[in-house]
């Protein structure tokens, strides 16, 4: 055996050696250098193969060029619905394209509320901004998306930055939006907004983000703090060139982690004084927003509902054991509901599922995503009843057995009107158009 | 790190063999694939808890280098704990581990899962909600018809 699989050696070893160039330049078959057939390889790989490598077959139209450029416009200007189907990896590659046509479609395709891959149209845009769509990018930073909102700030202070060696209005104009964006609900774009804003000289952002070195909440599973501890930490790293010895796997009160962060504030201390010209005894750190400050989640969640639509946006709302109903991840808003009613929205849910059998997914995986969850008892892990699509309307997807929890729901978030939060603003509008985006109206 | 009860497979043979044979040739990724859960003789071998997240926020395109700090869990027995990708329909032997299920607004990169492979013999359906895995980690490119389809894969069963 041994023997014959020895003499088998030189027959694989040719053969793997043969193969290698084939498989670099991109297919098992044999391999081509015609720019229009590498176009459709690629243009194809980018709508059809596995996930994973959608986004490396759309960059390689990048350097086919004109023809690609070209060949593009021909196949989607004026066609967002044919642009939408090719999938969001070649939407974000328009932009890296230096083509007036190609910019043009993927600003058309953000106008569009619902088209399904606005953040990549912005993501691609944003690699290499034009200083003529300052106001268009100014104009994202309000979008309904937290995506587009954090990639419409890499635009905006990009183009501040360039214009920063010459008399331009584009620094002075950027402040001030990034500053407002201190105080977005979605921690991504408030991070995007502090490495922004300390990148043009106002350090004390800086904050910001080492607040989200000290979170600990959860939502349901998901581990919201622990990933934002990560996500600060790579970039404190890249900014600063190191993170002290803080370690994100780690939980914040480990006393290396406390001792890093201590160390990290001294350091924005003298960063931030230096950038206003003053010493570092008289710097006072700025004063975060409540939704802001680091958060470890101490109550346990009965039922709760996730929605998630590429054209309406992210809503998260958990109830939990202490008659509270929590909205948003990291710090929620708090709004307190009547003695009793977790576990009467707990009952309304159980009897939703009870009536759906053992069916518990609905429709087919897409962009679009409404989960329940009901936790029955400390002791058991949350179970679910997922509605799942894509961009495209499915009439009937959410089963009638859920909306009695969903109407008790809606009803119980009317109360967050009296509060003065900004995020209790429209909540109840909101949730109703976050639903109505994946399961239909109610 | 944590101690777990061992997994313990049947030993074939002739995928042992193999596995020997190539692991004098083959790049050390591939070599690693084929001497995963090698039975009783690892009994003893720790297992890594592994934080997913430290995987998958590597800053990192194909053709970069993996950080030291990552590249030195490469063979090492790990439990993961994350979610099912949710673009994973009917049953799978094979399916992409996340740190969160609805990845809705972004593409999935070859560093942003672990591709979880549960064996010729097991399969699985689309699973909602955390669960852990375990096995041998292997970490390092692998390419399919020219591009790069993961950066980190592991062989083992749900735990």
């Amino acid at each position: 055996m041994v023997g014959d699989l020895t003499r088998l050696f030189p027959l694989l070893f040719a053969l793997v050696l043969n193969a290698a160039p084939a498989l670099a330049q991109g297919g098992g078959r044999a391999a081509t250098t015609d720019p229009t057939e590498l176009f459709e390889r690629h243009l194809r790989a980018a709508r059809e193969g596995p996930v994973q490598i959608r986004s490396q077959a759309a960059a390689r139209l990048v350097p086919l060029g004109a023809l690609a450029a070209d060949r593009l416009v021909e196949l989607f200007d004026g066609d967002l619905a044919a642009l939408a189907q090719q999938g969001q990896e070649t939407v974000e590659v328009l932009g890296r394209f230096d083509d007036a046509r190609l910019r043009a479609l993927a600003w058309s395709a953000l106008d569009d509320a619902d088209f399904p891959w606005r953040p990549a149209a912005l993501r691609g845009l944003a690699h290499a901004p034009k200083s003529e769509e300052f106001p268009a990018f100014a104009a994202a930073l309000d979008d309904t998306l937290a995506a587009v909102r954090a990639a419409a700030v890499t635009a905006v202070a990009s183009l501040a930055l360039q214009a920063s060696a010459e008399p331009s209005p584009f620094r002075e104009r950027s402040l001030p939006l990034l500053r407002a964006l201190l105080g977005d609900e979605d921690d991504r774009v408030r991070r995007s907004a502090a490495f922004a804003l300390d990148s043009l000289g106002e350090a004390y952002a800086l904050y910001w983000p080492l607040a989200d070195l000290q979170r600990e909440d959860t939502w349901f599973e998901f581990e919201n703090g622990r990933a934002a501890r990560y996500d600060a930490a790579r970039q404190f790293a890249a900014r600063l060139g190191d993170t002290g010895g803080y370690r994100p796997e780690l939980a914040p009160s480990d006393p290396a982690n406390a001792a890093a962060i201590a160390a990290l504030e001294q350091r924005l201390r003298e960063r931030a004084a230096k950038s206003l010209g003053v010493e570092p005894a008289e710097f006072t750190p700025p004063e975060l927003p409540p939704h802001a400050q680091p958060w470890q989640t101490s109550v346990r969640s009965l039922s709760g509902l996730e929605v998630r639509s590429c054209r309406r946006g992210e809503l998260f709302l958990a109830v939990g054991a202490d008659d509270v109903l929590r909205v948003g991840l990291g710090r929620p808003l708090e709004v307190p509901l009547a003695k009793g009613r977790a576990a009467e929205l707990a009952a309304l849910l159980a009897v939703g599922y009870e009536s759906l059998g053992e069916t518990r997914d609905f429709g087919t995986p897409g962009c679009d995503l409404e989960v329940y969850r009901l936790v029955p008892d400390a002791s058991t892990a949350p179970s679910y009843v997922r509605l799942l699509k894509g961009p495209e309307p499915v009439p009937g997807l959410r089963p009638e057995a859920l909306r009695p929890f969903l109407a008790a729901l809606v009803q119980d978030a009317a109360s967050a009107s009296e509060m003065s939060d900004p995020r209790a603003t429209d909540l109840v509008q909101r949730i109703e158009l976050a639903l109505e985006a994946v399961g239909g109206p109610l | 790190m944590v101690t777990v009860p061992a997994v313990t497979a049947p030993v074939v043979k002739v995928a042992l063999l193999t596995s020997l044979l190539l692991a004098a040739w083959v790049p050390a990724p591939l070599a690693a694939r084929s001497a995963v859960e090698r039975g009783p003789a690892f009994a003893a071998e720790e297992i890594i808890e592994v934080d997913l997240h430290k995987l998958t926020s590597l800053a990192w395109e194909p053709g970069d280098p993996v950080p030291d700090e990552i590249k030195r869990l490469h063979g090492k027995r790990v439990v993961l704990r994350g979610f099912m990708h949710a673009s994973v329909q009917g049953d799978q032997r094979k399916f992409p581990m996340v740190t969160e299920a609805c990845q809705c607004t972004s593409t999935l990169l070859p560093h942003h899962f672990v591709e979880v492979d549960l064996g010729p013999n097991a399969r699985t359906g689309p699973k909602t909600g955390q669960f852990e895995v375990i096995g041998r980690l292997e970490i390092g490119e692998v390419e399919e018809d020219g591009y790069v389809t993961s950066l980190y894969r592991l062989k083992g069963r749900f735990y």
